[in-house]
């Protein structure tokens, strides 16, 4: 019963994760005065599940001289841990209740780098070799952050669980919302810190030389991670407003996704060492001013 | 805050003015998009022509073909009279200032005709424009 529930847990969150991206193609499409895609259907409706079936009809094209078996690995890989992400959402139903949640979280979110690291060593491109170990380097400096940013939220909650943030007391955790927000957009590689992926001077990043199913799997596990980290935001900092309505995280889930979309469009791409510097000589001392001066008020 | 509040009011007007919601869904489904705006007139072929100083030039004119063409309407059924009018080339609409006719101008324009079982073919006996080469071998 369990895997069953996990299996349709799995399939409605890849539907949700390609109709997020038909969202960002709607939304990217509001920003530059133009329609996005509307010919499928109605009004482009039925557009991501045509992708997918585009994507996973095509052939799966292997580079001659890579290392085969890493480079099938590694979308597999991806595709999985994003999922494995997911198990982590507290849900209504006691599908899969964890204590340890937030570190569960952080832990698989960490491993992910190496399906990246996987993927662009493997294909055997000097792009996909770059772009994956610019994104190496930037996930380990991000994380640096992060890390200390979410050990400060479980001190603060006292658990170790994403639920136990289900109460007015996440108010507090407001003023630590830019912070955490600058780390998952780091983390998850989007715009403006999208240097895996960088397509003006690395064709594609890391993923150059995929093709087919095998790009669907690190398009949709990259998206899964960045839905996952919405909902994570609004779950962690807006749990006070579920008294007020059962279905806020929803809606703010929805807010944080368009958010992101919005960053995207709206920054450019920063300089690789600024981002460096920014995460070791900025963020990385305010965070950890902000644990010295958040606990003793708090605890 | 007046400007969201101003774009559903654009919402509801252009709702209003398609005919209703169902009407309006059948045109978003027909042109993708639906906008609220001053009519200006109708052509010979039954094409309507609206605009809305509220848009950016380029899109602030714009056209809705008759529904008998359903979803394969063309810019060649735009009347070459509204043709002008809509690419911004004069300023008045000819229901407003009626365009010089001279004696070379068609009086029926014929919309494009390619791909359809109406299509110029030249006669069978037409030399053809593309010839196969054939290369002066050596081998004897």
């Amino acid at each position: 019963m369990l895997i069953l529930c996990w299996l349709l847990h799995c399939l409605l969150l890849l539907l949700s994760v390609a109709f997020f991206t038909l969202f960002e193609r709607k939304v990217m499409g509001l920003f530059h005065n133009r329609l996005g895609p509307n010919k499928v259907s109605f009004i482009g409706l039925l557009q991501p599940l045509l992708d997918a079936f585009k994507l996973l009809s095509k052939q799966n094209l292997t580079p001659l001289r890579s290392n085969k078996f890493t480079y099938n690995m590694a979308p597999h890989m991806a595709l999985i841990l994003a999922l494995f992400v997911w198990l982590t959402m507290p849900t209504l139903y006691t599908m899969l209740s964890m204590n340890y949640s937030l570190v569960m979280f952080f832990c698989v979110s960490s491993i992910m780098v190496f399906s990246v690291l996987l993927a662009g060593w493997s294909s055997n491109s000097k792009y996909s070799l770059i772009g994956s170990l610019r994104s190496v380097a930037q996930s380990i400096s991000y994380e640096a952050v992060f890390s200390t940013l979410i050990v400060l939220v479980m001190v603060l909650l006292l658990s170790f669980s994403i639920r136990s943030s289900f109460s007015m007391s996440s108010l507090i955790f407001i003023p630590l919302l830019p912070l955490w927000i600058i780390c998952t957009l780091a983390e998850t590689h989007r715009a403006p810190f999208d240097f895996s992926e960088s397509e003006s001077e690395l064709v594609s990043g890391f993923n150059t030389e995929y093709s087919g199913a095998y790009f669907a799997f690190i398009f949709l596990s990259e998206y899964a991670v960045l839905l996952y980290s919405c909902m994570l935001i609004s779950m962690l900092f807006f749990s006070w407003l579920i008294p007020f309505n059962i279905f806020s995280y929803v809606i703010m889930t929805l807010l944080f996704s368009f958010l992101f979309i919005w960053i995207r469009i709206t920054f450019c791409r920063f300089r690789y060492d600024m981002l460096m510097m920014t995460s070791w000589k900025v963020l990385l001392p305010l965070v950890l001013m902000l644990f010295v001066c958040y606990v003793p008020l708090f605890i | 805050m007046t400007s969201i509040v101003q774009n559903f009011r654009n919402l509801a007007l252009s709702i209003k003015q398609n005919g209703g919601l169902y009407r309006s869904i059948l045109q978003l489904y027909r042109v993708d998009e639906i906008k609220e705006g001053e009519y200006i007139g109708t052509d010979r072929n039954g094409n309507r022509y609206y605009q809305n100083k509220r848009f950016f030039v380029g899109r602030s004119r714009w056209v809705i073909y008759n529904e008998k063409y359903g979803l394969d309407y063309d810019g060649t059924h735009v009347d070459p009279e509204w043709h002008g009018w809509l690419h911004y080339v004069r300023d008045d609409p000819p229901t407003v200032k009626p365009p010089i006719t001279y004696k070379w101008v068609t009086p029926n324009p014929q919309e494009n005709k390619t791909g359809t079982p109406d299509n110029y073919v030249p006669y069978s006996t037409v030399k053809p424009k593309i010839e196969a080469w054939v290369p002066k071998s050596n081998k004897k």
